[in-house]
Order: structure tokens, then C-alpha cells, then sequence
């Protein structure tokens, strides 16, 4: 049976790999109490942020715990929040000891992408493109908008420490999404610009920050929900503004 | 014809923006399925009532309430299936207006267009938070 701390530690690393992966407040909450209350904690407290995790844990002998955890890094990974949503439930069935635990969570933690970069970047432009049925414009703008999608996507990947600085790969997104785009346009291929633009730039909409983050006010986790807002809003104005920059110099 | 192409489009966009978000290989041919299920309510919810904000409203209840279905059908947790559900539609058109014309110097058109974009929005989230939240009540209660 492991100890307070280690019941800390396991938690608090679950509960970074599913929120540092996309997962709401409230599903990331409720793991790290599934996990304490699986290992016989009777009070378990967790309040959770986008940036940060703080737990503190009493087992009804007077000897309570506390453990904060930073999360720096959000990005999407379904797989990743599935797998953990399996492990919380396995260790209800049966709990773990430590160096097991661990041993699993590193081994979700430090998985494989589920697909590679080539297939993920090909299949999402794809996707991006078919935006162009849905809204209705001319199909003779699927291949450009194919291609405007493809290169915003393929320069993210390959833009190097610039993509770990926050906001600036979306800047870079809507920039070449736009230059690209109205090269096309002035060349004549592909009549609608505004469909070409959006096709580049929907794989980096924060559709799902914002979704979020009405869903944390919905449940009264009112810090997460402002600062998950706070950032859709200044993702979406630095790809508006990456598309600005490159449309003034063709408007 | 162009409503089956429409379909078939919502499909495709759905399952690629899961490849992206790398959702669980046994999950893509359903999320291509919530897409299509959500996009045909937007299409009928366009064709009845001919109100964008309130079309986006129903179709993403359809597709919270496919998510929570479909989440519980196969074992996975249903945000994989709202994430990528919804993509199809996210307000693009109106947020690029809102930025062109400002741009351009229309400020009001502009502002028009902006607030077009956030009242999408807030159906799209509204109408996934009532369907999580109702999901989670019914789980309580039961």
C-alpha cells in the first residue's frame, strides 16, 4: 500500500497528464478524487486550473497532505485522456502499488502518437478542405484550399522553438495561411479567398478552449473558466491578426 | 445530391480533425458519424428556421447528446467525440468578415459581423455545457 505522499504523487501526475492534454476542469477533479478515495483516502480536496494543481488529501487520522503540481504545456490528445480515464476507473477494481502506478502513468505519458506526422498533417488539410463544401463556395476551390491548409500546417510542425512560445504559432498560422491564399487568389487559382483563409487557419481555432471554458462557468470553476477564455480569445485575435498582416499587402 | 455531398463532407472534416487531436483509433467512424448526425441538424435546422444562431444552437445539442450516447456505447470519455463533433461549426466566415472589414475601415460592418461570431459561439458552448451537465445530473441521479 503506498504512502500519503506517494497517493499524492500518482494523483497529481494523472491529473497533469489529462488536463496538459485537453480534458475539462471538472474531468481532471474528478480523477485525482476517483484515485485518492481508490486508495482509501476519506477527504480528498482538489481545485484545479489550467495552470496549475493543488491536492490535499487526510486519511481521518489527523495526518493530512498537500502536493502542488505546475502544468505548463496544453496541447490535444484524446488517446491520452482516454487511457487515463481507464486507469482511474482500473484502479477502483484494484489499487496498484507505487512503482506500478508510476510505471503505467509514465508509460501513457510518454506514448507514441496514436498517428504519425505525415498521415495527421495530409488527413487534416484534407479535412480542412472540405469546408469548402460545407459553406457552399465553388468546388474548384478544394485543391487550393488543400494546399493553404497543408502549408500553415506543415510550417507549425517544423517552426522550432518558435512553437514553444504561446500565441506565436497561431500568429505564424493566420501569416502564412494568408499569404498563401492571396497568392493563389491573384494567380487565379481558386475564386473565394475568404474560404481558402478559413480552411487554413480552422485546424488552429480554439473551438475547444472556448467550449471549455462556458462548461467550467456551467460548473462553477470560475478561475479556470476566465483564463481558459481569456486565452481562445487572444488565440483568435493572433490569427486574426496573422491574417491581417499578410492581407494588407495584397487588399 | 448536394446534401449527401454535404454529409459525406461533415464526415471526412470530422474524422480528419480526430487524426489531429489523435483520438483512439476505435473511435474515428463514429466521430465521422457525430459529424454527419450534427451537420444534418444544422442543415434542417437552416432549412426550418433560417436562423444561424439558432440552427448552431440545435445541431450542437444533436451532437452533445450523440457525444454522451456514443461515449457510453463504446467506453471512452465523451469529450472525444465533442471536440472534434463540433468543428464543422465553428463560426469561420463571420469571425474572417469581422476582421476583413475592419481591415478595410468598416467598423460597424465589422462590429456586425464580430458579434455574429460570438452569438455562434455561445450556442455552440451553451449547447454542449446543457448536454454535459444534463448527462452528469442523469448519471447522479440513476
Amino acid at each position: 500500500m503506498p504512502t500519503g505522499k506517494e497517493i499524492l504523487n500518482i494523483a497529481a501526475y494523472a491529473g497533469n497528464i489529462i488536463l496538459s492534454n485537453g480534458a475539462e476542469t471538472y474531468r481532471a477533479e474528478e480523477t485525482i478524487t476517483l484515485i485518492c478515495k481508490a486508495y482509501g483516502m476519506k477527504y480528498v480536496d482538489s481545485l484545479v486550473t489550467p495552470t496549475g494543481i493543488f491536492i490535499s488529501i487526510d486519511d481521518g487520522n489527523n495526518t493530512s497532505k498537500t502536493i502542488v503540481k505546475r502544468v505548463t504545456n496544453r496541447t490535444h490528445n484524446l488517446t491520452k485522456i482516454s487511457q487515463i480515464n481507464n486507469f482511474s476507473r482500473q484502479l477502483q477494481a484494484e489499487p496498484l502499488d507505487y512503482q506500478t502506478a508510476i510505471k503505467k502513468l509514465n508509460q501513457i505519458n510518454y506514448r507514441e502518437d496514436e498517428y504519425s506526422l505525415t498521415l495527421s498533417t495530409l488527413l487534416g488539410s484534407l479535412g480542412a478542405a472540405t469546408f469548402v463544401i460545407l459553406a457552399e463556395a465553388n468546388y474548384i476551390n478544394l485543391i487550393p484550399a488543400f494546399l493553404v491548409s497543408l502549408s500553415s500546417q506543415l510550417t507549425i510542425k517544423k517552426i522550432g522553438f518558435l512553437g514553444t512560445i504561446n500565441f506565436i504559432p497561431e500568429l505564424i498560422a493566420g501569416l502564412i495561411a494568408g499569404f498563401v491564399s492571396s497568392l493563389l487568389y491573384h494567380f487565379n487559382i481558386g475564386d473565394t479567398l475568404n474560404v481558402m483563409v478559413i480552411s487554413g487557419i480552422l485546424p488552429f481555432v480554439p473551438g475547444v478552449s472556448v467550449t471549455n471554458s462556458i462548461r467550467d462557468v456551467i460548473n462553477g470553476d470560475l478561475i479556470s473558466a476566465t483564463s481558459r477564455g481569456v486565452e481562445a480569445i487572444l488565440i483568435a485575435i493572433s490569427l486574426a491578426i496573422g491574417v491581417a498582416i499578410s492581407l494588407g499587402g495584397f487588399i | 445530391m448536394n446534401i449527401i455531398l454535404n454529409l459525406i463532407a461533415a464526415f471526412i472534416m470530422v474524422l480528419a480533425f480526430g487524426v489531429i487531436f489523435q483520438a483512439p483509433k476505435r473511435s474515428l467512424w463514429l466521430l465521422g458519424v457525430t459529424g454527419s448526425i450534427g451537420w444534418g441538424g444544422f442543415l434542417i435546422g437552416q432549412e426550418l428556421i433560417d436562423n444561424i444562431v439558432t440552427s448552431a444552437f440545435i445541431a450542437s445539442l444533436i451532437i452533445g447528446i450523440c457525444s454522451e450516447l456514443f461515449a457510453r456505447w463504446i467506453k471512452l470519455p465523451a469529450t472525444v467525440f465533442i471536440i472534434s463533433g463540433i468543428l464543422p461549426l465553428v463560426p469561420g466566415i463571420p469571425a474572417y468578415n469581422a476582421m476583413f472589414f475592419i481591415l478595410q475601415g468598416d467598423y460597424l460592418e465589422g462590429l456586425e459581423a464580430g458579434i455574429d461570431t460570438i452569438l455562434i459561439a455561445g450556442a455552440i458552448s451553451f449547447a454542449i455545457a446543457i448536454t454535459g451537465t444534463a448527462a452528469r445530473y442523469y448519471k447522479k441521479v440513476n
